[in-house]
């Protein structure tokens, strides 16, 4: 494992931090609300702060132990840190920025410091990678937030890092340029082989960026796993909602068969498939079940309904329908009283001459119904 | 009209720069340490630095005086040292311009220090760079208006301390005769054109050091 936390911290605030995880994976996610632990986690790596107890390891690196003491100053680990707010040293040119790591090793030393791991960056290959050739001989101040962050990046990667650490690095940025920079930072990363551990509060940002994705609340790991996974199953209600899942409900389990369990929920009855791997489950007890807005099925009245979409129909009356650009968001409310949230291309929505008032019949297939055991 | 005794004025400008010397340095020192470190008796330290500015000037004297003096502590050491008292010379007189200024340095140059965006100095930690590296290339760089500001009104504060100058180095024309004692004197003994040419000099110096300062904190260069 090239990267393995196991750090615990208590506050005078009297906030506790337990973060255990290890992961190998190219591009680690840490994703949870502000003030779950994730920037205590990080800071802790780059040694910035020192947890009371534990161990952090990169490779075969030891950075903290507390059972042996160990507890590397920053300056002797060899971690790049890119800050919220850039921390570019407004006094100094772009370029005097990105050098400082060397020039400062090359003046006076670096004794304690294990060597880089892999080839040194090439600086003039960041440089053109990340397009800053132009901005060499800028002040920060100069510079717009995207340029910053390009500058931020290309001065962590010279520092030739074990481990890159990029703290909320988009959330200064604007939306089109983010975009831009999410691909240019994974694509850098990959390139030059340093492994990258990424804070986000944004649920996109974690599902677009993560080979691995590590969820954090109120300073605890509570699941790990690859995006996609965490995303589409979470393990518990709260995670469920940490990911911006919508259409969370309660009901209660009427039977379990084959693979599939029927629960009641509003007085409506519903079937699902169970997840692989198997939860536990038990006849007469509470569920929660969720679906993805994307996922519920409008049926046509005029034509006739076909066979896979015949799970789980209900009917109901649409109570608002926000059109924002290429996707609509409606909400539908059931005969029963169920509130469902609908999302659909525009284009479905005009063929399909959706209204507020209109009735609509629906259908939730059985394997995008997601069932997480307890309320 | 008298001719005009310049040697107040020069003996002004080096108890002030000598002692100003001092209180950049250790004022520095002072003001990084209270803003970059925590540790016990911190707001003691602050208070002690800071207590020259509400003390009445005659209690700081006094206060120099036991511990210059040839029975106190620094005193005796000096002493010992050097073979002569620091009371009744210029460098007494200078040591009271010193501890006059300390303040206004250290809290100028602290709060310059403290408005520094903490996370440049985490930056150049994770960099690589040593402690001793970051103040002297990104923490003092960057307080260095604020620094400058509280250097300059040091300076203007030592140039014009009078009492507890007065008692520590006394009143000795042609040895430890400020320029603030001189006109003190001048006007005692009824030399109005005296006092008035020296007044206006070091008004001048002081409007001089406010107009720096001035321009420092706003950033016009």
């Amino acid at each position: 494992m090239p990267l393995s936390v196991n750090i615990q911290k208590k506050f005078s605030s009297g906030a506790k931090v337990n973060i255990e995880f290890a992961t190998d994976a190219r591009f680690t996610v840490l994703f949870g609300r502000s003030g779950a632990g994730k920037t205590v986690t990080l800071s802790s790596i780059a040694g910035l702060l020192s947890p009371d107890s534990g161990m952090i390891r990169i490779e075969d690196r030891t950075y903290f132990d507390s059972a042996q003491g160990i507890d590397l100053r920053p300056q002797d680990r060899r971690v790049g840190f890119v800050f919220q707010s850039y921390a570019l040293f407004p006094h100094m040119s772009v370029a005097d920025n990105i050098d400082i790591s060397r020039k400062e090793a090359e003046k006076w030393g670096r004794p304690k410091t294990a060597a880089p791991r892999r080839e040194p960056v090439d600086r003039d290959e960041v440089i053109i990678e990340l397009g800053i050739h132009d901005l060499l001989n800028r002040r920060p101040e100069e510079l717009s937030g995207g340029q910053k962050q390009r500058v931020a990046l290309a001065r962590a990667l010279l520092r030739d890092p074990d481990l890159l650490l990029l703290d909320e690095p988009f959330s200064a940025v604007d939306a089109p340029v983010r975009d831009r920079l999410r691909g240019l930072v994974k694509e850098v990363c990959k390139r030059h082989d340093i492994p990258v551990l990424l804070i986000t509060h944004q649920p996109f940002e974690a599902l677009n960026l993560a080979d691995e994705l590590v969820i954090v609340e109120s300073g605890e790991v509570v699941q790990q796993g690859e995006p996609e996974q965490v995303f589409f199953h979470p393990r518990t209600v709260s995670i469920a909602r940490l990911v911006g899942t919508k259409n969370i409900f309660q009901g209660r389990i009427d039977s379990i068969e084959e693979g599939r369990v029927r629960f009641t929920a509003d007085g409506e009855m519903f079937e699902a498939d169970l997840p692989e791997g198997g939860i536990k489950l038990r006849v007469g007890d509470e569920l929660t079940w969720a679906i993805r807005p994307e996922n519920v099925m409008i049926l046509r009245s005029d034509r006739p309904v076909k066979d896979a979409v015949r799970e789980n129909q209900l009917a109901g009356t649409i109570i608002d329908i926000s059109r924002n650009g290429p996707s609509w968001d409606v909400i539908v409310r059931t005969t029963k009283g169920l509130q469902l949230k609908v999302q659909l291309p525009r284009h479905a929505g005009r063929q399909l001459k959706l209204e507020e008032g209109g009735e609509i019949r629906m259908s939730l297939k059985r394997d995008t119904i997601h069932v997480i055991p307890g309320s | 009209m008298s001719s005009v005794d310049w040697y107040p004025l020069w003996l002004s400008l080096r108890v002030a720069t000598v002692a100003t010397v001092f209180v950049f340095i250790i004022g520095l020192v002072l003001a990084y340490v209270l803003a970059r470190y925590e540790f016990r008796g911190k707001e003691l330290l602050d208070a002690i630095v800071t207590l020259p500015l509400v003390l009445p000037p005659t209690v700081l004297g006094y206060y120099l005086l036991v511990l210059l003096g040839r029975n106190g502590p620094i005193g005796e050491l000096y002493e010992s040292a050097t073979g002569s008292s620091l009371v009744f010379t210029w460098q007494g007189a200078a040591i009271a311009a010193f501890v006059a200024g300390l303040p206004l340095l250290t809290r100028s140059a602290r709060a310059a220090i403290e408005s520094i965006d903490s996370d440049l100095e985490r930056a150049a930690r994770t960099l690589g760079l040593r402690e001793i590296r970051i103040a002297l290339k990104i923490t003092i760089p960057l307080a260095w208006r604020g620094i400058l500001a509280g250097t300059v009104l040091a300076y203007a504060r030592a140039l014009g301390e009078f009492g507890a100058t007065l008692m520590i180095a006394g009143n000795i024309p042609g040895q430890t005769q400020t320029m603030s004692i001189a006109i003190y004197d001048a006007v005692q003994s009824g030399d109005g054109t005296l006092a008035l040419i020296m007044t206006l000099v070091l008004s001048g110096v002081a409007v001089l050091s406010l107009l720096a300062v001035g321009k420092f904190t706003k950033g016009r260069w």
